[in-house]
């Protein structure tokens, strides 16, 4: 696929995505979700928040997403076929110096064993690089919160299920993709696998960003940002949403990683 | 996304590592790293934006004013639009002409929404389009040397330009190279 132009690469993934039929969306490599509005966390639109702080629903499009997020098998593959996307030669504005810090060297995994691990320590930019190879993008926030969120099938369960993993220690090895559990739409992994990036990872504004833009947000006040939140018990969300306002588009960590979307036709 | 060939010798840190290609507020397709050679006072904004860059335009030229005209005639303004759909060249020009900048110095650009978001993203520039098409955003005015390498960022609307203003100087009498 790597030949093909993008667009054409992108009606190639939807031909591969469309192949198993008509009885379930679900495919081997990506999961279409139907249109549908969930509740964010965060409003990060002020026409969307409430007087009285309650928040109204985020509509979202149809959209397919990546089962899995991507391996350490997919994006050694890119790096081969995209070498200014390996560890010497990337550009420092685009990657910190821990990119790829997992790998013995620029075209090598540390164990074979990992292939089928998440790849991680991977910037913004490589992550938006590669999928625009594959004619994907990355999720938006709310396309990935909105598949998070599972039509709200079983709230409690997840939310459990979330707390559990972002109190586990991320020393270990991290676990197989495939071993992931899927949620109601067939999307593996959002949970207990890595935290990944999002194509708008950068779009909640809080304090300093705007207190002189004198336009009417309530996040423009210190700490304000909390006013906002949809629930404020929700330490899960909370530290999720936290995370991503505290990322910068070049860092790399060995707990983040990322899967691609498309938008459906 | 691509990055500039080895070749090319550009810095790491250059912002001209972006490969996107722009359109200017004539209509004619501008490379990121055809904005090398000058030092180039940059912002983020948007046309419809009502209330904070409008005031981001104003400082700039107020920038501008403030230095020598041999200084100014060697530094470029340039404001990259946040709006992809509605910064159209023609509604560029025409903002351009409302606050009166002299587009020998000024260059308006229009790019697709992949371009705005890598561009933003090298630059920390946060932001969110509503549902009305509206941007809320970060505030910051940048100035990227010769090579494109972010120099100065000014991220206090009320700030008096001195500054930057100093930083531009001081480019200039460097060779407008920054380390």
């Amino acid at each position: 696929m790597r030949n093909l132009t993008p667009a054409l690469a992108a009606v190639a993934a939807l031909l591969v995505a469309m192949r198993v039929g008509s009885v379930s969306a679900a495919t081997e490599t990506m999961v279409r979700l139907p249109a549908g509005a969930y509740v964010p966390f965060y409003s990060r639109d002020s026409n969307k928040t409430t007087r009285d702080g309650l928040h109204r629903p985020v509509a979202v499009k149809a959209f397919w997403l990546d089962r899995y997020p991507v391996t350490n098998a997919q994006f050694l593959n890119f790096v081969k076929h995209h070498p200014a996307w390996s560890r010497a030669r990337v550009a420092s504005i685009f990657a910190d110096a821990h990119y790829l810090a997992g790998w013995s060297s620029d075209f090598t995994l540390r164990d074979p064993g990992d292939s089928e691990r998440p790849i991680t320590g991977v910037s913004w930019f490589a992550a938006v690089a590669y999928c625009k190879v594959q004619g994907k993008t990355l999720p938006t926030t709310d396309q990935w919160e909105y598949a998070l969120a599972d039509r709200d099938r079983n709230p409690k369960a997840l939310n459990a299920r979330i707390l559990s993993w972002y109190g586990t220690s991320s020393a270990h090895a991290l676990q197989l993709v495939q071993t992931a559990i899927p949620n109601g739409y067939g999307v593996a992994g959002m949970v207990g696998l890595v935290w990944e990036w999002t194509l708008d990872f950068n779009s909640l504004l809080s304090g300093p960003d705007l207190r002189n833009t004198g336009s009417g947000t309530d996040q423009k006040f210190c700490g304000g940002g909390s006013i906002g939140a949809r629930d404020a018990s929700d330490y899960a969300s909370f530290m999720r949403y936290s995370m991503r306002s505290s990322l910068k588009a070049s860092y790399t960590t060995n707990n983040l990683g990322f899967r691609c979307a498309l938008n459906a036709p | 996304m691509q990055q500039m060939p080895m070749a090319q010798a550009l810095s790491g840190r250059s912002v001209y590592n972006l490969a996107s290609v722009w359109t200017n507020q004539s209509g004619m397709a501008v490379a990121l790293a055809s904005l090398r050679g000058r030092p180039v006072v940059a912002a983020m904004v948007y046309t419809h934006c009502k209330d904070v860059c409008p005031l981001i335009t104003e400082k700039m030229l107020e920038i501008g004013d403030k230095l020598p005209k041999q200084s100014l005639d060697q530094v470029r303004f340039v404001l990259f639009s946040l709006d992809w759909v509605r910064d159209t060249p023609a509604q560029l020009t025409k903002f351009a002409a409302q606050h009166h900048l002299d587009l020998k110095r000024w260059t308006l650009l229009h790019g697709d929404e992949s371009a705005v978001r890598e561009l933003a993203a090298v630059l920390g520039v946060s932001f969110y389009r509503d549902e009305n098409g509206d941007f809320q955003h970060s505030i910051a005015i940048f100035l990227l040397d010769a090579n494109g390498v972010i120099s100065e960022q000014e991220s206090d609307i009320q700030a008096p330009p001195a500054r930057l203003v100093k930083s531009i100087r001081n480019l200039l009498a460097k060779g407008n190279q920054s380390r």
